[in-house]
Order: structure tokens, then C-alpha cells, then sequence
């Protein structure tokens, strides 16, 4: 079992622009009116879903091991960054259990590029969100 | 019409000539633009500015050096198909020669990574280096969307000290936002207010400000030719008046001995040395003070226009040009509160 607050500051928060939410965690109380952000990235809300960042994640692989991971080949990452699936074929390495979300690592330094979700239908990784989230989202 | 709009608008007016007229519409800008333009750098220094808008300028990366090594960012990316370029005054920036036909370079892994910041030109990384030349502490960017250099800010006082970042504009925030989160800064923190009542959220001042202005942006036309006629001279003395106001109010923000860099992206005297100047007539608890470096040569803010004097210690202050430095018009002076 992984000890969440160890990752995390202490003071968590969310601030949303349209229908997304970004969730960031802090060391202290915030008593200033009028901040939006701080500290570091935790997650993200959306499409319904409550997902952790890629920063968080990594921040937990570092300290721990790969857990519910993938890696990708280096085609298939670019292809993820655009918002493509994951096929089963371009998948380099699995780290279980991979039939629910999973994060997925590029293959060079194997750092986090977003997550994906198992759909037994179609035998692929469905991209939940990806890095071009800082495209698409947050402009 | 404001009182005070109306007394700035008949100071800084000026009536075209008609080689003015001429150049106006031969270069396609506002005829009180290039009167301006003549009185400043006489008319061949003019027509050499005029030419120079039409001249691309090259983005530049600057490597988030808490990330990754320059030197390594720079051999990924040039595996890919980019071409480099080191600015001579800033080891971690890198002017981009030529790109591939794919990926761009605001859409590579290394950028989705956190790895640099994408800016449009090199001018912006100078108010930075100056404001932060020898210094580790914390730092109010007042008007800090979308991020540039509110991102360096945290990169030269990573481990020292914090930015407050703050802006008016929500949609901008989002963005400032996002690099913060894509770079993975995590000594930033984000206000949204008016920087003319920060001092309403913030219980405290500063060693050191950042105010890049909200202003005409006449300094980059080259990539933004609306530029050449969305400001009338009505509109300038309403920038102008809000710059004056920017600046006094975050002087207030300042500890003794602070420094406040005032920059904008603006080639107008109007909305540099004469803020400045109105700055300094009002105020008795400031003083310029020179680069504390010479990172490049810097062209000094001119001593007059028009009928205006402006004040000798504004030659302290460093402007960029378009046709001499090959950068945005760009302006940065820096201000010292002394104690009274």
C-alpha cells in the first residue's frame, strides 16, 4: 500500500476553469483571498473522472515501483500525445495489474505521458489524458 | 473623457508632418506612429525601423535548467530536425534557426515534458536576468500571463525563493497555469486580482518586482501586424494612464532598498520614459538605477520628445530595437525605492 500523504502537501485544493479541474496541493493554509494556484500539481478532474497527474505519479514510482504501467514504443507515445488509444501490439512492457487505468511511460526515460483505460472490446489502452492536455486544456 | 486621460492625451500629442503621412502609408502604421518614429531616430532611422517590422523574428527556447542539462535538451532536439542557436547572454535560451516539418516546436514530448519555455523572441528574458541578477528571494511577476518569465522567475530563485504570480485575466491565468504545471514549478503562487489593489492581497512587500506592463505592444508588430493600427492615440493615453497607475501602486508593494523592474514590449515613449518620468515627478522615494550587468549593449531611453523633457537618469534605462539589436522593441528600467 502506497501512503498518499507522503506525496502530497497537506492542504489540497481544486480551482476549474469550464468543466475541468485542476487539483494542487500546498504545505499551508491559505489565508490570501484571491489564490488560484499553488504549490505542486496532484490531479485533474475530467470527463467525470478524477485522475491523478503525471508529476504525482512519477513523484510515487520514484519512491516506490511500477505499478499498473505501461510502456510504449516511441511511435505509439507520439501518436498518445495526440490523443490515440494504445494497441495492445505497441506495448514495450506492462507492469500489473493493467486491466483497469494504467499510467503510461514513454520508452526512452520512462517518464509518464498520461493514462489510459483497459476496454477488453477493442484489446487497446483507451487515452484518458495525455500530456497535450496543456495544449488542448490550458491553451 | 477623463481629466486625467485629457491631460496626457494633449502632452503626448504630436501632429503629424507630412513625411509622416508618407511613411504612414508606405509602411502601413498610424501617422502619429511614424511622426514618432521620425522625431526618435530621425527619418532613415525611421524608414530602417519601418523596413525592420517586416522582418521575421526567431522564437527562442529557454531550457527549464531544474529539468534538464541545455546542452542535452539541445541534442534531442536537434535529432529531431531543429537547428540551434546559443543567445550569447543567456546560457539556457537557444534561438531556433530551423525547425523540422514535424513535430513543431510547441508540440515535442521535450516540451510536453516541461523541458523549455517557447517564447516568441529573446527581448523578454532581459527584465528577468536584470531583476534577478545576484539575487535569491522572493518575487512579485504583477502582471505575469502567460508565463514566460514568470516561469524563468522561478527558475532563478528555485531553492531561494517563491513567485507571486498574478494577473487579471482569467483565461491568461489558465495558461500560466498550465506551464507551471507542464514545467513542474512548484514555487509559484498564483493570484488573480488588479495589480493596482495587490496590496490588498498580499499583507507584504517585496525585495523584488516584475511589472511587465499591459501596453500597445508596438514593440512586435513584426509578429502581430495588427498592432500597426489598433492603437489610437486616444487608446495610448488610456495605456498610459493605466501604466502610471500599475507603476505607483506596486512601488507602494516594495521594501526599502527594493527594485522594481518596469518593462514593456512597447517602443512608445509615451508608455516608457514618460510613465517613468511622471513616476519619478510624483514620487520623492525612487530612484533609476543602472543594469546590474551588461549582458548585451543596451541603447539608452531617449532624453526627449516632442515638446516633453524627460528626466537625464531615465539614460540608465534599456531599450531594444528592432533594426539594432534584431529582437521585439523592447524596454526594461529598473527602480529602486530609497528610504525617505
Amino acid at each position: 500500500m502506497i501512503d498518499l500523504d507522503e506525496f502530497l502537501c497537506g492542504h489540497n485544493y481544486a480551482t476549474c476553469f469550464d468543466r475541468e479541474c485542476l487539483l494542487w496541493s500546498t504545505s499551508r493554509e491559505l489565508v490570501e483571498a484571491r489564490i488560484i494556484y499553488e504549490g505542486s500539481w496532484i490531479g485533474l478532474f475530467h470527463g467525470k473522472r478524477l485522475l491523478p497527474s503525471t508529476a504525482l505519479v512519477e513523484k510515487i514510482f520514484e519512491k516506490n515501483y511500477l505499478r499498473a504501467a505501461i510502456v510504449v514504443s516511441s511511435k505509439a507515445s507520439e501518436l498518445f500525445l495526440y490523443g490515440r488509444d494504445v494497441f495492445e501490439s505497441s506495448i514495450v512492457m506492462k507492469y500489473g495489474p493493467v486491466d483497469s487505468i494504467v499510467a503510461v511511460l514513454e520508452p526512452e526515460e520512462k517518464s509518464v505521458i498520461g493514462f489510459a483505460s483497459y476496454d477488453a472490446s477493442c484489446r487497446c489502452f483507451r487515452n484518458l489524458y495525455d500530456l497535450g492536455i496543456f495544449l488542448r486544456l490550458l491553451g | 473623457m477623463g481629466e486625467k486621460v485629457l491631460k496626457i492625451l494633449k502632452e503626448i500629442f504630436v501632429k503629424p508632418s507630412e513625411k509622416a503621412f508618407e511613411l504612414s502609408s508606405k509602411y502601413r502604421v498610424l501617422p502619429y506612429m511614424a511622426e514618432r518614429y521620425i522625431r526618435m531616430l530621425g527619418e532613415e532611422g525611421a524608414v530602417e525601423m519601418l523596413k525592420s517590422f517586416e522582418k521575421p523574428v526567431k522564437p527562442v527556447i529557454r531550457v527549464n535548467s531544474i529539468l534538464i542539462d541545455p546542452d542535452e535538451l539541445k541534442s534531442f532536439l536537434e535529432a529531431k530536425g531543429f537547428r540551434l542557436e546559443r543567445i550569447s547572454w543567456c546560457d539556457s535560451a537557444f534561438k531556433i534557426l530551423e525547425t523540422p516539418e514535424y513535430p513543431s516546436p510547441g508540440a515535442t514530448l521535450e516540451y510536453l515534458k516541461g523541458y523549455y519555455y517557447l517564447h516568441r523572441d529573446s527581448s523578454s528574458l532581459l527584465p528577468v536576468l536584470l531583476l534577478t541578477h545576484e539575487y535569491g528571494g522572493d518575487v512579485l511577476d504583477a502582471c505575469a500571463a502567460p508565463g514566460g518569465k514568470t516561469t524563468f522567475l522561478a527558475e532563478r530563485v528555485y531553492g531561494k525563493g517563491l513567485v507571486y504570480a498574478n494577473d487579471l485575466v482569467l483565461r491568461r491565468l489558465k495558461s500560466l497555469i498550465g506551464h507551471l504545471a507542464r514545467m513542474r514549478f512548484e514555487n509559484v503562487v498564483v493570484t488573480w486580482s488588479d495589480a493596482r489593489k495587490i496590496s490588498k492581497v498580499f499583507n507584504r512587500r517585496f525585495e523584488r518586482i516584475l511589472l511587465d506592463a499591459p501596453c500597445s505592444g508596438e514593440g512586435r508588430i513584426s509578429v502581430d501586424p495588427g498592432r500597426r493600427f489598433r492603437t489610437s492615440i486616444y487608446e495610448l493615453a488610456l495605456m498610459v494612464k493605466r501604466e502610471i497607475e500599475l507603476l505607483d501602486s506596486l512601488i507602494d508593494m516594495l521594501d526599502d532598498e527594493g527594485v522594481i523592474a518596469y518593462s514593456t514590449c512597447s517602443i512608445a515613449p509615451e508608455e516608457n520614459e514618460y510613465v517613468v518620468s511622471k513616476i519619478l515627478d510624483r514620487r520623492g522615494d525612487v530612484e533609476v538605477i543602472p543594469p546590474p550587468v551588461n549582458l548585451l549593449e543596451y541603447s539608452p531611453w531617449i532624453k526627449h520628445y516632442g515638446t516633453l523633457a524627460f528626466h537625464e537618469e531615465l539614460g540608465k534605462c534599456v531599450r531594444l530595437w528592432p533594426h539594432v539589436h534584431g529582437t521585439f522593441g523592447f524596454t526594461t528600467c529598473l527602480l529602486r525605492k530609497t528610504r525617505w
